[in-house]
């Protein structure tokens, strides 16, 4: 009795196997398949490299013409010289849908490649000291990985121009600021997490289209203490109350 | 002729010496005028500070970022807005305007030190006890930011001549635990290089200190900061000398008993 029930079970397992495994060579698996790329295509589109999205989608069309055209095969001789030719089923058609897409959209499709010459633009307002002009500082910028960013020191707020091939939500800018003098006055987070905001092409000049504002990590620079006969003495962490 | 030499030997080192004498005078007397002349107020300063005390808060930033810019020749007109402001009696009895340009002279001074290292002994030079007094009791004020401004001046300026000012005050018991915590922290930065009358006068101090705060909680940051005191004051470089005449102006013979002014 056990080993009937046994035997009818994995009959049933080799079955669902077999009906699984044919599953992926469906046509419908490759139109889902292919759908899933574009999908991914199209959710990555504002974070990752137009190249990269760029492949996703050109492989995801190809998936779903491959699903959708497996049927269509023809072949004939040419002079002796034997030609075959397959024809994407439902291809034609969706080629000339994605080619009036194309046409249709192609302001925005060039958009999409326009960003490797984009820019953001990292806006950081003086919140700690309003007092301080800081026009009077010295002050440098890198991305995370070291390049050194141009920026525009204003009186209140420090604009950091940052080449972008693409844009993610978040970004980090390392700032150092320093005195006129030399002294460090950079604050504990050098480095403060922001987060980019599409804004209308124009408003912060024609190349400029992700905003992030954030506070300048910017800190009191530390008195060198000296004695009565200005020698320097022995320095102390003072925190008033 | 031998004489005669001789004479003329005499009298070119008597006129030699002379004009000698005339010239030290003269560099002397230079010397100090171009020091009093350094703790003078400029014209443009106190320009500056009338737009800053009647303009809003964007005339404030430009004459404090003016103050800034030429830090030298501001900063001892800025302190002597401050001794004026010591002629107005209590602070706590000053009206809310006066207040807010307190805090806004000492936010500048407070700026001007910390950012320029020889601010500090032009400060020393052009300041007085009723300056060093005025921010001794800011320091323990009520009002916050006055407070944070003032206390952190004095703990960049206070040095022997002026220690004794603190000191006075931290033997106060009606002192709060703030202002204690601050005037603490100022006379810790003076500790390590204190001359005899100022170790001897932290010394009394502190156990004076110990015992208001014996019967008080919440005062970890007083304890630590007491025993730093000590320490520091222990193991001064000038802990066994006492003080020199040009630094014994205020401290030397501090009357300690005397009501606070």
């Amino acid at each position: 009795m056990l080993w009937q029930m046994l035997e009818a079970l994995a009959s049933l397992a080799k079955a669902a196997y077999t009906e699984f495994k044919l599953f992926f060579g469906t046509p419908l698996f490759f139109i889902l398949l292919g759908c899933g790329f574009l999908f991914a295509a199209w959710r990555l589109m504002q974070e990752t490299h137009p190249s990269f999205v760029f492949l996703l989608a050109i492989l995801g069309l190809s998936i779903v013409l491959y699903g959708t055209g497996t049927q269509g095969v023809g072949s004939a001789e040419f002079k002796d010289v034997p030609v075959k030719v397959a024809v994407a089923g439902g291809a034609g058609v969706l080629a000339g849908v994605f080619g009036f897409g194309v046409l249709w959209q192609s302001a925005k499709i060039g958009d999409v490649f326009r960003t490797t010459h984009q820019y953001g633009l990292v806006v950081l307002s003086n919140k700690t000291d309003n007092l301080l002009d800081l026009t009077t500082l010295r002050i440098a910028a890198k991305s995370p990985d070291g390049r050194q960013l141009h920026l525009l020191a204003k009186s209140d707020t420090v604009e950091i121009v940052t080449p972008m091939a693409y844009f993610s939500d978040k970004l980090r800018v390392c700032v150092e600021l320093k005195t006129a003098t030399g002294k460090p006055v950079t604050g504990p987070n050098p480095c403060p997490p922001l987060k980019w905001t599409k804004v209308e092409v124009g408003e912060y000049g024609e190349q400029v289209s992700q905003v992030a504002t954030g506070d300048l990590p910017l800190t009191a620079a530390q008195p060198t203490r000296t004695d009565d006969r200005n020698r320097a003495v022995e320095q102390t962490a003072f925190s008033p109350q | 002729m031998t004489s005669f030499s001789g004479s003329t030997d005499w009298r070119a080192r008597t006129l030699a010496f002379a004009v000698g004498m005339i010239l030290v005078l003269l560099l002397a007397d230079r010397a100090q005028a171009q020091a009093s002349a350094a703790c003078e107020t400029s014209e443009l300063t106190t320009i500056a500070l009338k737009t800053a005390r009647s303009g809003d808060e964007k005339a404030r930033i430009a004459a404090a970022r003016a103050f800034f810019e030429n830090w030298r020749a501001n900063l001892p007109g800025l302190m002597k807005e401050l001794d004026l402001l010591s002629e107005q009696g209590k602070i706590s009895s000053w009206s809310a305007s006066d207040l807010q340009y307190a805090t806004f002279l000492t936010d500048v001074v407070k700026t001007i030190l910390s950012v320029n290292d020889q601010a500090i002994p032009l400060f020393r030079a052009c300041d007085n006890e009723r300056i060093i007094r005025l921010l001794v009791w800011a320091s323990r004020g009520e009002d916050r930011s006055l407070r944070l401004n003032s206390a952190n001046i004095l703990a960049n300026v206070v040095d022997n001549t002026t220690l004794c000012f603190v000191l006075h005050h931290l033997r106060d018991p009606s002192i709060n635990i703030n202002g204690r915590a601050n005037l603490l922290g100022v006379a810790v930065a003076v500790g390590s290089y204190a001359y005899k009358e100022n170790v001897d006068a932290i010394t009394t101090t502190l156990s004076k200190v110990k015992e208001t705060i014996a019967s008080s909680d919440d005062v970890a940051q007083t304890q630590k900061l007491i025993v730093e005191l000590a320490s520091r004051a222990q193991r001064s470089s000038n802990g066994s000398v006492p003080l020199p005449s040009d630094l014994a102006q205020y401290c030397k013979s501090y009357d300690y008993e005397k009501p606070l002014q």
